[in-house]
């Protein structure tokens, strides 16, 4: 957009005036895709296979994410096994170790954020233990301060479960707000068979002591052939409308499961009385929906099955935060080595569309749908010897847009354990934003990722060699995490809309001086009164009037485009956005931001019409509600 | 790394004392500690000695689940040469992991007419009746007199 027009949109933002529609428009689309491998630069040495990534982004702050992957304590301790941590929005990682272990790792690892509030949750196979003590030794983690070094709390041990995976959700405001967790996993303990497929939740994880009333709920009411199969996920709506998705099998011969795909359903939190009953089949009456019957499934847990992948089953759901009934799913079969099939049901799971998509030769499906319903679907496939990771995204299942992120050799770097890149990988969605991560060769070459990426650990793109730590010799390929996101926007700049936003601003200790709208000057102390502290950053409202939140989305983003922690309200006349300008995107030269002001209409479509909004800035000592009541004086 | 490290106190001494006297105590405490945590390790197992693999067979599985984590067990037909613990026979059978998968990734890949150090616990849930138990239970053939050493301290 030129700058000419941003000068035009904060002319008619100041004077409320509404646009004659035959003007330019006022915004443009312009999407930004990063990816990033997630080494830190100081484990630059390592060779290892960091395979079977997952990912959890805090909502509430998008720039806070947590990686997982089969990466080992790089201090050499077993006592511990890392998480990946980013603060800045998935530009840089470092490594912290504090999952529970015995060798350094772990056998499965999994991470969700709670929705507010930043509690972690985390599912775990315990590294070092495994047979012949125990089968698998699952344990299901919480941590309040999900970047500090404190150990992860343990909820839950079990023995012989399998694969747990968390979802979680915060409901309610203040005394009562909860975070509801569920562990979905296989509980293959002798006594569960054949019903295996389980879900360990918690109607209420944050704060209580262990196991924080986490219990096991069987959601399988059937009888399949000795058991269902590993992966049980989980999709859980702000309603209470809750689904879990699994593969219960059937039949089995050689590498191959007869499987059904089923879908339960709990319209209150996973909590009814007869939970994840709220679907039934309409050929036996039994609660789950079959939404495909007979499937033929490779699984092999210790052979390679697509490249050097095993033959393990993947499955993935999601559902529309805009629409309860709105459900997506993603499984696989056999009929071309591995097949990823979509379907979707628009009735809460009552009945299923054929496949909307299908992908010959590929694996590990993972969905994620936006807040304006754009349905995002990650996977790896192997085309030929080469690997590619993908993201398909459509609004309506009919066409696809489709982006390869990265691409490397079956093989090289060279295989090491099962799995090669994972039984899953993970993509989740906050806001309009895409977040996720996949493990992909590492080999430093521009070619291998057509969307561009970023390493920290050190690497010669043009020799295509990674280097060791001291930047003094080569090392050897390997299979590494990589982060991606995938920010859409219609980006408006707010220091074009409020100029004097973003003049410069001084910071004496203990005092911070704001220059802003209207162009007065306001003095903040920080906290225990003036001159206690260098930083203080008061709190933004900004007033949007004449938005209308079920037609418009708005957020405001960094510099770089990523969303930052930012709470939005509805106002008699619109909504206001509350938020506190970072350090991170201060100087003294240009003072705050430039922060971006993020409008996109809910449809994802624009119409080419201009609109203008009445906006004011409010800045305040005061959280929002608190500022109504006593703040508006220093507007 | 994170935001802050924690420490956990081994070993003490005077701040008079040179530096090079810290990093020999340290090395003496870490050697101590591996040095009793594996005779504790010996004490509980019933065979401890250095051999070779004559042969290794899959074991034949007793139940059909399908776990992503399956050890796939092999039996391990295994001549003793030298026997510090578990006297008393020429061959053992145990079993050993043959999956590659993530929780096993630490055992070694063992093949026929290779020498180990092994260190064997009996499992009553198996016929075959003895097992490594761990990774660390299995070593380079040097090690087996360092081992031996270890448990007649």
């Amino acid at each position: 957009m030129k700058k000419v027009e941003y000068a035009l949109l904060a002319l008619l933002v100041i004077l409320g005036t509404v646009a004659d529609s035959s003007a330019q428009p006022i915004a443009f689309l312009r999407e930004r895709v990063r990816v990033v491998n997630m080494i830190p630069n100081s484990q630059s040495n390592e060779t290892t296979q960091d395979s079977e990534p997952n990912i959890a982004v805090d909502p509430q702050n998008p720039r806070n994410i947590i990686g997982s992957a089969f990466t080992f304590n790089p201090t050499g301790s077993n006592a511990t096994a890392p998480i990946y941590v980013s603060r800045d929005a998935g530009l840089t990682w470092s490594l912290v170790n504090t999952v529970p272990s015995n060798n350094g790792t772990t056998g499965d690892i999994s991470v969700a954020f709670a929705t507010q509030d930043s509690a972690l949750y985390t599912g775990i196979l315990r590294g070092g233990f495994g047979p012949p003590t125990t089968p698998t030794r699952m344990q299901l983690l919480r941590t309040t301060n999900a970047f500090g070094a404190g150990t992860m709390t343990i909820l839950v041990t079990r023995d012989s479960s399998d694969q747990p995976y968390p979802t979680a959700i915060t409901t309610g405001s203040g005394a009562s707000q909860v975070d509801r967790v569920y562990y979905a996993n296989n509980d293959l303990g002798a006594s569960k068979q054949p019903r295996t497929a389980t879900i360990d939740q918690s109607q209420n994880a944050r704060n209580a002591a262990a196991p924080a009333g986490v219990a096991p709920v069987r959601i399988e009411r059937r009888t399949p052939l000795a058991q269902d199969m590993p992966p049980v996920r989980v999709a859980v709506h702000n309603s209470g409308r809750t689904y879990a998705a699994y593969y219960q099998r059937k039949a089995a011969s050689g590498s191959f499961r007869r499987c059904d795909v089923i879908v339960v359903r709990d319209d209150n939190f996973g909590a009814s009385a007869t939970p994840y009953a709220a679907l039934t089949d309409p050929s036996d009456g039994i609660a789950g929906r079959i939404v495909a019957a007979n499937i033929q499934l490779p699984f092999s847990g210790s052979s390679a099955w697509l490249g050097r992948n095993r033959g393990a089953a993947a499955i993935s759901i999601a559902v529309n935060p805009n629409d309860n009934n709105d459900v997506w799913l993603a499984f696989c079969d056999s009929v071309s080595r591995v097949t990823i099939h979509v379907r979707r049901s628009t009735n809460g799971g009552a009945n299923w569309s054929g496949d909307l998509l299908t992908v010959n030769s590929a694996m590990i499906p993972s969905l994620a749908i936006s807040s304006n319903n754009v349905v995002g679907l990650l996977y790896q496939r192997l085309n030929g010897t080469i690997w590619e990771t993908h993201v398909q995204r459509t609004t309506t299942g009919t066409t696809w847009s489709d982006m390869i992120l990265a691409t490397f050799t079956d093989n090289n770097p060279a295989f090491s354990f099962h799995p090669y890149l994972g039984d899953y990988c993970d993509m989740v969605a906050v806001g309009r934003s895409f977040y996720g991560v996949f493990s992909s060769g590492n080999i430093p070459n521009n070619a291998n990722f057509p969307r561009g990426v970023t390493y920290q650990r050190n690497a010669n793109f043009t020799t295509l060699q990674l280097r060791n730590v001291a930047n003094t010799a080569n090392v050897a390929a390997s299979i590494d995490p990589f982060f991606f996101s995938i920010t859409p926007g219609l980006l408006i700049n707010i220091c074009d809309i409020i100029p004097s936003l973003c003049r410069p601003i001084i910071f004496d200790p203990g005092i911070i001086r704001i220059r802003t709208f209207p162009d007065e000057e306001y003095v903040f102390p920080g906290p225990g009164g003036e001159g206690a502290t260098a930083l203080c950053p008061p709190f933004y409202h900004l007033f949007l009037d004449d938005v209308d939140p079920r037609i418009w989305e708005v957020q405001i983003q960094d510099p770089l485009g990523d969303a930052i922690r930012q709470e939005l309200h509805n106002t008699p006349r619109g909504v206001a956005i509350t938020f506190r300008p970072s350090k991170d995107f201060f100087s003294r030269k240009e003072g705050i931001g430039p922060y971006k002001l993020v409008f996109a209409p809910r449809s994802g479509k624009g119409d080419g019409k201009e609109y203008a909004f009445r906006t004011r800035l409010e800045v305040s000592d005061y959280p929002f509600d608190q500022h109504l009541k006593y703040g508006r004086g220093k507007q | 790394m994170g935001e802050d490290i924690g420490v956990n106190e081994v070993q003490s001494q005077p701040a008079s004392e040179k530096p090079e006297s810290v990093t020999q105590k340290v090395k003496e405490s870490d050697m101590k500690r591996a040095d009793d945590d594996l005779r504790r390790r010996t004490e509980t197992a019933s065979v401890v000695a250095l051999g070779k693999i004559i042969s290794i067979t899959p074991l034949k599985k007793e139940q059909d689940l399908d776990r992503e984590h399956d050890p796939d067990w092999q039996v391990v037909e295994f001549r003793l040469s030298s026997v510090a613990k578990g006297k008393g026979q020429e061959t053992v059978r145990f079993l050993y992991p043959g999956s590659r998968d993530i929780l096993f990734v630490r055992y070694p890949v063992i093949k026929a007419d290779e020498e180990w150090t092994v260190i064997l616990d009996s499992i009553k849930q198996m016929e075959v009746g003895l097992v490594i138990a761990q990774p660390s239970d299995i070593m380079p053939p040097a090690e087996f007199k360092r081992v031996e050493s270890v448990m007649k301290k």
